[in-house]
């Protein structure tokens, strides 16, 4: 069985991103940047059926500035076998991304996908679902627990108000939530022999996929701060101004 | 243009979400029918042709829809998405699972989670976890969007109903089945729902003092409970109450914080709240920095104050 | 700014880093922070739990030091200081004790690749590696002092006090070692003793392998520190204690010959205050930038605002010669030994500054030792003294830039 995991290099979930003076997009020159968090826990996971003996093969894909080569050494240093690299400078959305990674899929030809269920930056949360739909294969969504059969993938979901849990024909495609699992630390000495893994750089060209954006970003901005308001004397003005001002009790 | 609403049920109750979509369509300008895909959902689809706005219901009323599964829904809405400009749906977990594979079957780039509607094709949507708005020109033939439902009011109840329409299934794509669901049961509203939350933070000290100080204001105002990372992470309160950055984004009419400082961190996440009610004793503390009303007090002796006097209204 | 720049790092290092700093931010801090205690506990056993140190080798920064052959980590050699420097300034960042246990292993791990038999390497590298508790100890200094005793008199009487008697197939050794990182703990020690009193330390010491089990070798104390209390520091008495000739690492010119781990010793000394300051740092912006006084943030009052830039400064310069004396070591530079001093004495120095800038934009909690400032300020103190105090190291800067002169025998000019 072979998996396919594809990972985004984005901002470190714990830099404050701030909007460009010009409004022209966010500022992310000097900020450090990371595997998106929900791409860790896809690595994590296919590297966890690879050990378990279901998968095996790992291939990680990544769509990006040759910057993103570091963001899949790390998932080679987590235990991947190789990575995919489609170079390209321009901002991909989910949409081209899901149909590069289609490309990828027919030349690979895996059993599982999985993605992360969305990217920290954009926030689009969409990749995962474009693809499945264009590979014509089902989703398993906000994954938190896989149980992968020989035809089929039975995935537990987080949704709204608890889980549900469906069966998926194989091939499927699964994206990773946060409760999937806990992904390792890539160790040092893995670290020193991913530098041996293989890393195959393509152009989005190579895939005869269009790549053009079809959203236009007219404007980028930080949401206004709120203003701070008034202290109360007491408990009891609390409950009267809550009645008479702001209409909510 | 005509616009689709994929509305979010249960299928004999329909969710406020939809009527919040509908209003958010209203916006775009051109007529509003929805789409109430289910199993025995007909009570839903009579809830949303109620609703001010609404031309058409279109109801497939079929077994394979009963768990809303992403694969035979979006097939659905395909089937449909011909004669219609936009289709839209609330960023519920189903909007977020079934829309971008809409989105992909039509060749069209959504745009996720919008909070405010410029006009036709215009769209802000929050990124990099609300830290920055990006508008964005959609330059797609339709436009597929999931709505914040938050950031929008809810369509109120019409006089009359707008007809409801019977729409047949296509071909269920058969690659996904389902097997169970486990939810969880709280008499609580959902935070993410909930007009009223009331939220604690690591002043509270202990797991007994969310149950024994906060809970019975909750109850009383019929609110949620929320909480601080710094909560979450001593341990009071399970993971899926907090709120914050990394948690849940909320918008509630009345947020009441408790003993929270007021990190960054979590001010992300409700600072958008139509009113915000700070407790803390730390008169220094950053959440009366963004409070509507600030009460400097400690917690102990406030909440209990506060929830004895809305008591008090409440029966009177 | 602060951290790093990215830019001078290969990429093999920037991923060791962010691991590094991922343990650190995931694990190390949040068990500090919420365990502030622990480093108070009478028991040096019970001080550091062991699911801390089973992290450390989950990323496995316990072994680096340690051929590939054996199971290590094989690092680029040509920058492997620059690394160790690195990777010491993450775990520094996150506990200064934490790292210390670590480096120690690093450390001893390269005297023994370089001069213990390859027999002694097959057996105790392999058991370095099996055990996550296994940690390694360099005893030199004496209750009679260290480097501060022989630097300025080369000469017999300034000698050590533990000795080593060759006794047929064995070493016999007598002595006291004092102040010994990771002494309390360590299964395994490199030993320095006098074996020829007649001549000067430089010529008449040599350095063993003692295993902790050696008869004769007793770990008397765990010395209670004022700060990086989660590495125990231990003193060692030395009665009668035979270990077979094999042992012996480097005959007479033990000192002359450790310089490859001594420089480096500098470097990770030097790199560790960094992180210690990166954390002043990073938790005294926070603070301003969160903390109100008087209806404003504290950053926005400027005498705050200044004493932060300060701090930034002082640990942008530390950075600057730290990085400077890490690519001289790692090239074998003829200024390496100075620079490597200058490093250890100017980073300890200024980010004791840095430190006391934290303390005192605490304000009061920056006193309270639940809130974790003071121990930021403990730890940085405490570097003042450890592997050298800054006075022997300026010593050694002068010593070395002018051998001739400052270099010679502190008598009378002749």
């Amino acid at each position: 069985m072979k998996i396919v995991v594809a990972v985004k290099r984005v901002a470190d979930p714990n830099v404050k991103v701030r909007a460009l003076a010009d409004s022209s997009g966010v500022d992310l020159a000097n900020v450090k940047m990371t595997m998106n968090p929900f791409d860790e826990i896809a690595v994590e996971e296919a590297v966890r059926l690879k050990e378990a003996g279901r998968a095996d093969e790992v291939v990680v894909v990544s769509i990006g500035s040759e910057k993103s080569a570091e963001t899949l050494r790390t998932a080679l240093a987590m235990g991947a076998d190789r990575g995919i690299l489609i170079r390209t400078e321009a901002v991909v959305e989910p949409l081209a991304v899901a149909k590069l990674l289609k490309a990828v899929a027919e030349a690979e030809r895996p059993d599982i996908i999985i993605t992360g269920k969305q990217a920290i930056d954009d926030d689009a949360n969409q990749t995962g679902q474009m693809l499945s739909a264009l590979l014509g294969w089902g989703q398993g969504t906000f994954a938190s627990k896989l149980v992968v059969g020989d035809k089929a993938i039975e995935v537990t979901r987080e949704i709204d108000g608890g889980l549900q849990t469906v069966s998926l024909q194989l091939p499927a495609l699964v994206t990773a939530d946060l409760r999937l699992n806990e992904p390792r630390y890539a160790s040092l000495p893995n670290i020193m022999k991913a530098k041996k893994k293989p890393i195959d750089e393509r152009t989005p060209a190579d895939y005869g996929a269009s790549i053009e954006p079809r959203l236009i970003v007219v404007r980028v901005h930080e949401p206004a701060n709120r203003k701070a308001g008034i202290k109360v004397g007491s408990v009891g003005e609390l409950v009267e101004r809550l009645h008479r001002e702001a209409g909510v009790l | 243009m005509t616009i689709l609403v994929l509305a979010e049920h249960q299928d004999t109750l329909l969710d406020e979400a939809t009527a919040k979509v509908v209003s958010a369509a209203g916006r775009m300008g051109g007529e509003i029918h929805v789409l109430v895909a289910g199993s025995g959902c007909r009570a839903a689809a009579e809830a949303a042709a109620r609703l001010t706005g609404v031309a058409k219901v279109l109801l497939a009323d079929e077994p394979s829809l009963s768990n809303r599964l992403a694969e035979p829904v979006a097939a659905l809405v395909v089937s449909r998405a011909g004669s219609y400009g936009a289709v839209l749906a609330p960023s519920t977990t189903n909007g977020k699972n079934i829309m971008p594979r809409v989105a992909a079957l039509l060749d069209v780039m959504q745009v996720s989670d919008v909070i405010a509607i410029d006009g036709p094709d215009l769209f802000q949507r929050p990124i990099y976890a609300g830290n920055v708005i990006q508008t964005v020109r959609s330059v797609d033939a339709k436009t597929v969007l999931t709505i914040r439902a938050s950031a929008f009011p809810a369509a109120p109840v019409a006089a009359a109903a707008a007809p409801i329409e019977a729409v047949a299934m296509p071909d269920n794509p058969g690659v996904s089945t389902f097997i169970g669901s486990a939810l969880s049961r709280s008499e609580r509203p959902e935070l993410a729902g909930a007009r009223i939350v009331v939220s604690g933070g690591r002043a509270l000290a202990s797991a007994e003092n969310f149950d024994t100080v906060l809970a019975p204001l909750a109850d009383t105002l019929g609110a949620a409970i929320g909480a601080s990372r710094a909560a979450v992470d001593a341990g009071y309160v399970s993971n899926d109450l907090q709120v914050g950055q990394t948690g849940k984004i909320i918008a509630p009419d009345l947020y009441i914080a408790c003993g929270i400082s007021g990190a960054i961190q979590h001010l992300a996440g409700m600072k958008d709240s139509r009113v915000i009610v700070a407790i803390n004793k730390d008169p220094d503390a950053p959440i009366f920095q963004v409070a509507d009303y600030g009460l400097v007090a400690d917690l102990f002796e406030a909440v209990p104050e506060l929830h004895t006097a809305v008591a008090a209204k409440a029966g009177a | 700014m602060i951290h790093a720049d990215d830019g001078i790092l290969s990429q093999e290092q920037r991923l060791m880093r962010d691991s590094c700093r991922s343990f650190v931010d995931d694990v190390v801090t949040p068990f500090i922070r919420s365990n502030w205690q622990r480093e108070w506990d009478m028991s040096p056993g019970e001080r550091l739990p062991g699911s801390i140190l089973e992290g450390a080798e989950a990323i496995g920064v316990r072994t680096l030091g340690v051929p590939e052959e054996f199971g290590g980590i094989d690092l680029e050699r040509e920058t492997e200081v620059r690394t160790f420097a690195l990777i010491a300034e993450e775990i520094a960042r996150g506990d200064s004790g934490l790292a210390d246990k670590l480096v120690q292993n690093w450390k001893v791990s390269i005297v023994i690749r370089q001069f213990a038999a390859s027999h002694l390497q097959e057996k105790w590298f392999p058991r370095l590696l099996k055990d996550p508790k296994f940690l390694l100890a360099h005893c030199l200094t004496e209750p009679r002092g260290a480097s501060d005793r022989w630097l300025p008199y080369n000469v017999p009487e300034a000698s050590m006090h533990t000795k080593a008697v060759l006794d047929g197939d064995h070493w016999v050794i007598n002595g006291r070692k004092q102040f010994i990182s990771n002494g309390f703990d360590a299964s395994l020690y490199v030993v320095y003793a006098n074996t020829d009193p007649s001549v000067g330390m430089l010529q008449g010491t040599s350095s063993f392998l003692v295993p902790r089990e050696t008869r004769g070798l007793t770990v008397t104390k765990c010395n209670e520190t004022m700060g990086c209390r989660f590495m125990n520091n231990g003193e060692l008495v030395f009665e009668d204690c035979r270990i077979p000739a094999d042992h012996l690492l480097v005959k007479s010119t033990a000192l002359a010959s450790a310089g490859q781990y001594f420089r480096a010793g500098k470097i990770i000394q030097a790199a560790k205050n960094l992180g210690v300051g990166v954390a002043c740092f990073e938790r005294t912006a926070d603070y301003v930038q969160n903390y109100v006084q008087g209806g404003r943030i504290l950053i926005k009052h400027q005498a705050v605002a200044l004493r932060l830039a300060d701090m930034a400064t002082r640990i942008e310069a530390v950075r600057s010669l730290v990085e400077r004396a890490s690519k001289a070591v790692d090239e074998a530079h003829p200024d390496a030994d100075i620079l490597c001093n200058m490093a250890k004495v100017y980073a300890s120095e200024e980010i004791m500054k840095v430190a006391t800038h934290a303390l005192e934009l605490h304000g009061g909690n920056g006193a309270m030792l639940e809130f974790g400032i003071e121990k930021l300020f403990r730890d940085a103190a405490i570097f003042l003294h450890m592997d050298a105090t800054v006075d022997v190291s300026r010593m050694k800067i002068i010593k070395t830039m002018f051998p001739a002169t400052a270099g010679k025998y502190a008598g009378p000019e002749n």
